[in-house]
């Protein structure tokens, strides 16, 4: 009795619901339900971002968040130009040290405010505030004063100058060519003063910006939601909502791409196969190969690897680049051969990198020290927890043990894999290192200049003195073919060193839902990151 | 992961009480009384737990204040940092400061996320409880009917194929099942998503193109729980099957059954009356017991389907160092547990007459 | 003696039980010798091979991968045999952990009662509110430090470090069932007869737990034992499925499913058979405990 009466009156609830307009509201041509395609772009992504606050973002995954939330002065292309965002044009001068920059008068924040020099120079200002502690506060170090304001000795930064309400100039204490180009990073992304100071440590959960995007709201490993900026200065986004979708399983991303559930997704490498054998998801790679480099460092400060550049030749000749590239990426990535990648300026084409040659291996091993790998210390291989990490080191560890070399792999969660890799302590570890801006500077000299050692990019603590020095000069060097030689030469001294060893540059092979126009993934993207692809140009089209 | 028998959890009252607590409470019916002093039993085994956690985490070499700054790290701001969450005092000190915090409410702010944990995890928590409901209700009612079904006719075929799958289903591994279940039903034949707690998409879109309510709280929700709940049901569902049978068993041996049968009463009648009542009693406590174990261990099963629970947060978590969140989970679990277990024995004790009265 | 086999041969589901268990522990010890190819050899020409596939060299088949191969190239038969090794000895050595802390405590709280009976007994409590494998959890991410892992790798010979990790943190959580049941037992055996006798011609506490009271509880141990390995191989499975027990490139059951996981739709064999292996070992342990269970002591059965 009481049974049925449950049962009624769970049925009538259910027969009260509102019916989805898709029942009886609009119909199409044969009385079907029109399936007319909602304006959002569903964006996976591969972790949660740790912080939307530009001074605070060092990774990937926040980048590509933010990037659609605030605008830089400058911004480059997927070929490398630089175009106007926030400054309608910018001039520098003869000496390299002045840059200004005249901004748009019709730029405004998501909460309305004009956009003013005082912003722009707020915003930069606080990459070098001690109270903000921005881990990127090293970009700033070519700006004038920058050290005095930070060390408290100045209330200002001198190089920070304002010139009229919109008009913005950067004394920088030294040349640095790239310069334009660490401008367009998200770091430096326009904030207003005013929403910031009212919550500091919340502003990188709840971020305003001036962006083709507005934030809306963010489910901490779920989802970040933004919507449409209408006001936005530039063309405003053609979708309605940009929601980042957080699954952190490659497999599963694939899975809800195929199900419809998501615009794009990364081809994950176990399912590569699957992918080239079906027809219809074959037509939807979109991608190249692109500047993201993936492998394994020495660390050049501790012994066996210090000052033996032998054995780092060895271990590189030792490694079946072809095999790994085969077998376990499905030919999603290319091999390494240089440290600058190809399409980059000043890429050394030439270079035949490490072809795998284990006999050769085990000659300059011997030659090294440890004939055949007698000698040696116990080595130990760190990596992190991703699953396909774990197949390539096991295949690394393999090659390694053919020419007499063990190792050992250690697998630690991405957090404190990253704390030891900085701290110096790993011998041996395996990482990824993309561009921040297209210029071979930031493959040579954030990677492997000895000013960089740990966190700010060099993770090898390789120091040669010569390499600092042909970089240094190359960097206060504004002819560009002189640039271009002094960027070989030291490139050269690199190869030879061998403080990596190179494995491949990953392809950013996208899959993309066909009724998705206007994407342009640019070279130095990530997938599925993709930080570079304007959104606001994409639109859908049946 | 309940595959370890455990005896039901009977607790009898303390030995030796504080006097104080006796005198106050001997006024008080059994029950009630009964029930304060199980609660107060439970606030050391809280303690307890925490302070083992906080033992075994701060023995571990991480260093949350790195991990969080990541790239750039810098003595300096490293060391405030350090000074905000206390981290530069002594151990003790340290976990008297989260005591003292936990009693006014407060479990503190992720290291990670940045957010409240008591709301951090408060959300997962919710999603778990759902899932481990509709586990719960898969693995009572399945189990229940596979073991009267069994102690009904016993030594039959239906008994052996029963209780031979009911140790198979305690003996599978989860995350295996869960993983051929996902293969087949979600990504081979697409019947079930193969992930997630709800529709991935937008809500709105799929509620304008949806034809009914009932298909639009299928796709958006409702076909999420399939998999998932029956993959985390099965260990329960095995156990419960097989209690109920060896319960029921037993009491279907008692004469006052055979003296039901002699008076006439059909087998049905006396099987689903007179002996299930009697047969529940035991059973009782251990479909709470095991509700308490899913709830706080669902870490497979989430792991699995990608389900944004509180066993999943807490691997994270622990991955990461971020104590916080680690602390403030392991007591929410614990409360949970003990809750739990407090309210089944209650029950228990209510329906069991020979406790009541004892 | 005789009786207690002719019971255990004539229990079919106990019988079962048996046969499975003395597989998994064959191909534990022998594994050397019945595998076909060296676990981590990797055979890079025929990754990712379905089960059946022949090795041709110049025209001559030279082997077989019976159970086909991973993304790296080693035979998952090879794999699983020696995966069988790991599970077992941890599930052995675990519950060995786990029986002498539980009897320990059981036999201590049990006989001596009053105020250590309910500190034991809180203990055990807050051991048994850790839920599910946590506690496990948060062991082995202090001991699964590359410190300790390294300074291990001496003692571990050709096993990966890890198991060590494994020894501890199932040992040093698994034991509050077996406590309890102990500390009941105990506490009936103790009003007994003989144990009045032994304390009247004047044996101390120790004769008297180690002689008279524990060997009395043989029943129980042996159950629980049995049991026990079974959660133990499970749990230590679900560990290496997280990450978190025993690391690549070590063959075990958990691990494999690990890393065969994303590759399931392409390479289902990498997943299926090391599942299936577990499942079958475990299904032994669990029928012989059932089968123990229902010849020793058919008082234990309700409460499973």
């Amino acid at each position: 009795m009481r049974f049925t009466v449950l049962l009624l009156i769970a049925a009538l609830l259910f027969c009260g619901c509102p019916q989805p307009p898709g029942g009886n509201g609009q119909t199409g041509d044969n009385g079907q339900p029109s399936q007319a395609r909602a304006q959002e772009y569903r964006f996976p992504l591969p972790d949660d971002p740790l912080s939307l606050d530009p001074a605070q973002i060092t990774d990937t995954v926040s980048d590509s968040v933010s990037r659609r939330i605030y605008n830089t002065l400058v911004k480059f292309d997927q070929y490398g130009q630089i175009h106007p965002d926030i400054a309608e044009w910018h001039s520098i001068s003869e000496d390299g040290l002045e840059y200004k920059f005249k901004l748009r008068e019709d730029v405004r924040f998501h909460d309305g405010a004009q956009v003013t020099a005082d912003d722009v120079i707020y915003s930069y200002t606080r990459l070098v505030d001690p109270s903000v502690a921005s881990p990127r506060t090293n970009l700033m170090d070519y700006v004038l004063g920058a050290g005095a304001f930070r060390s408290g000795e100045s209330t200002a930064v001198e190089g920070l100058v304002k010139v009229d309400e919109f008009t913005v100039k950067l004394i920088l204490d030294r040349p640095y060519s790239p310069f334009i180009y660490v401008l367009c990073m998200t770091n430096f992304g326009v904030v207003p003063r005013a929403a910031v100071e009212r919550d500091p440590d919340g502003f990188g959960d709840h971020p305003v910006g001036t962006g083709p995007f507005v934030f809306d709201s963010w489910q901490k490993d779920d989802r970040v939601i933004l919507k449409a900026n209408r006001d936005y200065f530039g063309t405003p986004p053609h979708i309605e909502t940009l929601t980042f979708r957080i699954i952190k399983d490659e497999k599963t991303r694939f899975e809800n791409f195929k199900s419809g559930a998501l615009e794009h997704c990364d081809i994950p490498p176990s399912q590569i196969k699957e992918v080239r054998n079906d027809p219809e998801l074959n037509q939807l790679i979109m991608g190249e190969p692109a500047m993201d480099m993936y492998c394994y460092g020495f660390n050049c400060e501790q012994p066996p690897f210090k000052d033996n550049a032998l054995l780092r030749q060895a271990f590189n000749h030792a490694v079946d680049k072809q095999n790994i590239i085969d077998n376990i990426w499905g030919g999603l990535v290319s091999r390494q051969k240089t440290f600058v990648p190809e399409g980059m300026m000043y890429f050394w084409s030439e270079s035949e990198g490490y072809p795998y040659n284990p006999d050769l291996a085990a000659e300059l091993l011997d030659r090294a020290g440890y004939p055949e790998g007698e000698g040696l210390p116990e080595l130990v291989l760190n990596i992190d927890l991703q699953p396909t990490n774990k197949l390539v080191a096991q295949a690394v560890q393999e090659d390694l043990r053919r020419i007499g070399v063990n190792v050992r792999l250690e697998v630690t969660a991405w957090g404190p894999f990253l704390q030891k890799v900085y701290d110096g302590e790993a011998l041996f570890f395996q990482n990824t290192w993309l561009g921040d801006y297209p210029d071979p500077d930031t493959w040579l000299y954030q990677l492997l200049h000895s000013d960089n050692f740990g966190e700010a990019g060099n993770i090898t603590r390789w120091a040669n003195s010569e390499f600092d020095h042909l970089v240094n000069q190359a960097q206060i060097e504004t002819d560009p073919t002189r640039r271009g030689e002094l960027y070989n030469m030291a490139e050269k001294i690199a190869f030879e060193e061998a403080p990596w060893l190179m494995l491949f540059w990953k392809n950013s092979a996208t899959l993309v839902q066909p009724y998705v126009k206007g994407l342009k993934i640019n070279r130095m993207d990530r997938t599925p990151q993709l930080n570079n692809a304007p959104i606001e140009e994409v639109y859908f089209e049946d | 992961m309940t595959g370890s028998p455990q005896p039901p959890h009977q607790e009898p009252a303390p030995r030796v009480p504080a006097w104080r607590m006796l005198w106050r409470l001997g006024f008080l019916p059994p029950l009630p009384r009964y029930a304060i002093l199980r609660i107060l039993a439970a606030i050391p085994v809280m303690i307890g737990v925490t302070f083992i956690c906080f033992t075994v985490m701060s023995a571990a070499p991480g260093d949350p204040v790195r991990i969080v700054m990541g790239q750039h790290y810098d003595q300096e701001i490293a060391d405030q940092l350090r000074a905000r969450w206390g981290l530069d005092r002594p151990f003790i000190v340290q976990y008297g400061r989260f005591l003292g915090r936990v009693a006014q409410g407060d479990l503190g702010r992720s290291y990670v996320k940045r957010t409240d944990v008591s709301e951090y995890l408060g959300d997962k928590f919710v999603n778990t409880l759902l899932l481990t409901l509709v586990a719960m209700c898969i693995a009572v009612a399945l189990g229940l009917v596979a073991g009267i079904v069994s102690a009904a006719w016993p030594r039959t075929a239906a008994d052996y194929i029963l209780m031979l799958l009911a140790v198979g289903g305690i003996s599978i591994p989860v995350f295996w099942l869960g993983l051929m279940l996902q293969l087949y039903f979600a990504s081979k034949l697409g019947w079930l998503p193969v992930s997630d707690m709800s529709y991935s998409g937008s809500l709105e879109s799929l509620w304008r193109n949806s034809t009914s309510y009932v298909q639009y709280w299928w796709t958006a929700y409702g076909s999420h729980f399939v998999l998932p709940g029956i993959t985390l049901a099965t260990v329960p569902m095995a156990i419960i099957a097989r209690l109920t049978r060896s319960s029921m068993l037993e009491v279907l041996g008692l004469d006052y059954i055979k003296t039901a049968r002699a008076k006439g009463l059909s087998y049905r009648r006396v099987v689903l009356v007179h002996a299930l009542k009697n047969a529940l009693i035991p059973i009782i406590t251990v479909i709470g017991n095991n509700f308490a174990v899913l709830l706080t261990g669902a870490v497979l099963t989430e792991t699995v389907f990608a389900w944004p629970g509180l066993g999943r947060a807490m691997v994270d978590a622990i991955n990461q160092y971020d104590y916080p969140v680690v602390m403030g989970g392991v007591l929410i679990m614990a409360g949970v547990f003990v809750l739990v277990n407090l309210v089944v024995d209650l029950v228990y004790g209510f329906i069991d007459p020979r406790v009541r009265y004892g | 003696m005789a009786e207690f086999w002719k019971a255990v041969l004539g229990n079919r589901a106990a019988l079962l039980g048996i046969i499975l268990v003395a597989a998994a522990l064959l191909v534990a010890l022998a594994c050397q010798w019945l595998s076909p190819f060296d676990p981590n050899a990797q055979y890079r020409a025929y990754t990712g091979q379905p089960p059946g596939t022949l090795i041709d060299e110049d025209d001559a088949i030279v082997g077989e991968f019976r159970l086909g191969t991973d993304a790296n190239g080693r035979d998952v038969l090879s794999r699983v045999l020696y995966g069988a090794r790991i599970s077992l000895l941890v599930g052995v050595v675990a519950t060995a952990l786990n029986l002498l802390i539980g009897i320990l405590i059981g036999t201590l709280a049990g006989y001596f009662g009053g105020w250590l009976d309910a500190v034991l007994m809180r203990v055990t409590d807050t051991f048994f509110a850790f839920p599910g494998m946590l506690l496990a959890i948060i062991l082995l991410a202090t001991l699964n430090q590359p410190e300790v892992r390294s300074a291990l790798v001496s003692v571990s010979g050709k096993l990966d470090p890890g198991i060590w990790g494994l020894f501890i943190a199932l040992g040093l959580t698994g034991w509050t069932g077996i406590a309890r049941v102990i500390r009941g037992q105990v506490l009936t055996l103790k009003e007994e007869e003989f144990v009045e006798a032994a304390r009247a011609i004047g044996c101390g506490h120790t004769r008297i737990i180690a002689v008279h009271l524990v060997p009395n509880c043989f029943a129980p141990i042996i159950v629980l034992g049995t049991m026990q390995i079974a959660y133990n191989i499970l749990s230590e499975a679900g560990l290496s499925f997280l990450g978190l027990g025993i690391q690549p490139p070590a063959a075990s059951w958990g691990g494999m499913l690990s890393e065969g996981r994303p590759y399931l739709t392409s390479m289902p064999w990498w997943g299926v058979f090391p599942g299936l292996a577990l499942a079958l070992t475990v299904l032994g342990f669990n029928l012989f405990g059932d089968g123990l269970r229902d010849i020793l002591d058919p008082r234990l059965k309700v409460r499973s």
